[in-house]
């Protein structure tokens, strides 16, 4: 993937997670750390972060040539990170409740604000979050520079 | 395919997995990953109290809320263990905070919890005094939950949610340590743990340990 075609992606990826509320991946393009460092041992680091902030910052970084590539492997690995453990939610909910009971686990189910019935679990193992999740991975596949731009053309989602 | 096309294809992917319903894919995933943090608190209680004599399912099967209120039996889980301890596992309820401990009524304001766990013995209480929203003397444990949105006043968050339900004093009497946080510093000693699918630095280490606060990771 080229350098400009990179830029176009990524930009259009930013645009379309804002577009439709879903700054949330920011989250996951912040540092990962270990959970004995979870808390800061009091030094003084008072970068304020938020989800929304991390895009910005990563916009940032890709405008310049010599980082897009990074850039976009950033998001893209946060969007996979995102919708990959999502999807798993309703997998683990019944792994976990397998655990306590040899009943099977009712459908993740929730009273929305106009008290109508909502089910968790088909939205979120919906097949187009799958979809989404080859497409992403797809890209990342053909991240590298050297492999030209030759990827859109055999891209068949 | 052109950059165009790949771009209609990822719009009309994100506007599918979004939905046509008046929640959108994020929203969608905080309210399941409740279920999942719910799922995870009662294994949590299974490996601290042992043995499980009896496992009820809510009667409802919407045991989560977008409008947060009362906590219902129906829309509980329900574990009785052997050893003689009976837990509601719920979601999505308003607790009272401290001036409803001190005088032992309903009033003050109320806040959120995500996931709140209460033993049986106050659920008469709770129903019949308290108009159906726990009070601090009838909470064991409370979670919130945070699958993707992430800011440092979460911290402070959870520290004013801490401070609405306990004192800052050595608790009467010791309870069992849940998940590595061991209560040493609040009164009533109720648990209040912050859930996310990963860690992310959140403030000094001090704060946390000095009103016993955690981050818990459920994925």
């Amino acid at each position: 993937m080229t350098q400009p075609t990179a830029l176009e992606i990524f930009n259009m990826m930013i645009d379309e997670f804002q577009r439709q509320n879903l700054t949330d991946i920011g989250t996951f393009t912040l540092q990962r750390i270990e959970k004995q460092n979870e808390f800061d041992d009091y030094e003084s680091d008072y970068r304020y972060l938020d989800s929304a902030l991390a895009f910005r910052e990563l916009e940032i970084e890709a405008q310049d040539p010599g980082s897009t590539h990074t850039a976009l492997k950033k998001l893209l690995s946060a969007s996979h990170q995102y919708f990959s453990l999502a999807r798993r939610i309703p997998e683990r909910f019944n792994q976990e409740l397998s655990k306590l009971t040899s009943k099977p686990a009712p459908p993740i189910i929730m009273y929305a604000l106009d008290e109508k019935q909502v089910n968790l679990s088909e939205g979120l193992t919906h097949k187009r979050v799958n979809e989404m999740l080859a497409l992403i991975e797809y890209l990342e596949e053909n991240l590298s520079e050297e492999k030209g731009d030759e990827f859109l053309n055999q891209l068949n989602f | 395919m052109s950059l165009a096309t790949l771009r209609s294809r990822f719009d009309s992917l994100l506007t599918a997995i979004n939905g046509t319903s008046s929640s959108n894919f994020s929203t969608r995933v905080e309210n399941a990953y409740e279920a999942l943090v719910l799922a995870r608190v009662m294994t949590e209680y299974h490996a601290v109290y042992g043995t499980i004599r009896s496992f009820s399912f809510p009667i409802h099967a919407g045991f989560l809320n977008q409008s947060p209120g009362r906590f219902f039996v129906e829309r509980s889980f329900k574990i009785v263990f052997a050893s003689g301890q009976t837990f509601y596992f719920s979601a999505d309820v308003e607790i009272f905070g401290l001036k409803a401990y001190n005088i032992g009524s309903p009033v003050g304001i109320k806040f959120e919890a995500d996931v709140v766990v209460i033993p049986e013995t106050a659920v008469t209480d709770i129903t019949n005094i308290f108009n159906g929203y726990p009070a601090p003397q009838h909470l064991d444990s409370i979670y919130e939950c945070k699958f993707g949105s992430f800011n440092k006043g979460q911290l402070r968050e959870l520290l004013g949610l801490k401070r609405h339900i306990t004192f800052l004093q050595r608790p009467r009497h010791l309870k069992p340590r849940l998940f590595s946080q061991q209560i040493h510093n609040s009164n009533p000693p109720i648990a209040v743990k912050m859930a996310r699918p990963t860690v992310r630095r959140f403030l000094d280490g001090a704060t946390a340990d000095f009103y016993d606060l955690e981050q818990i990771i459920v994925n």
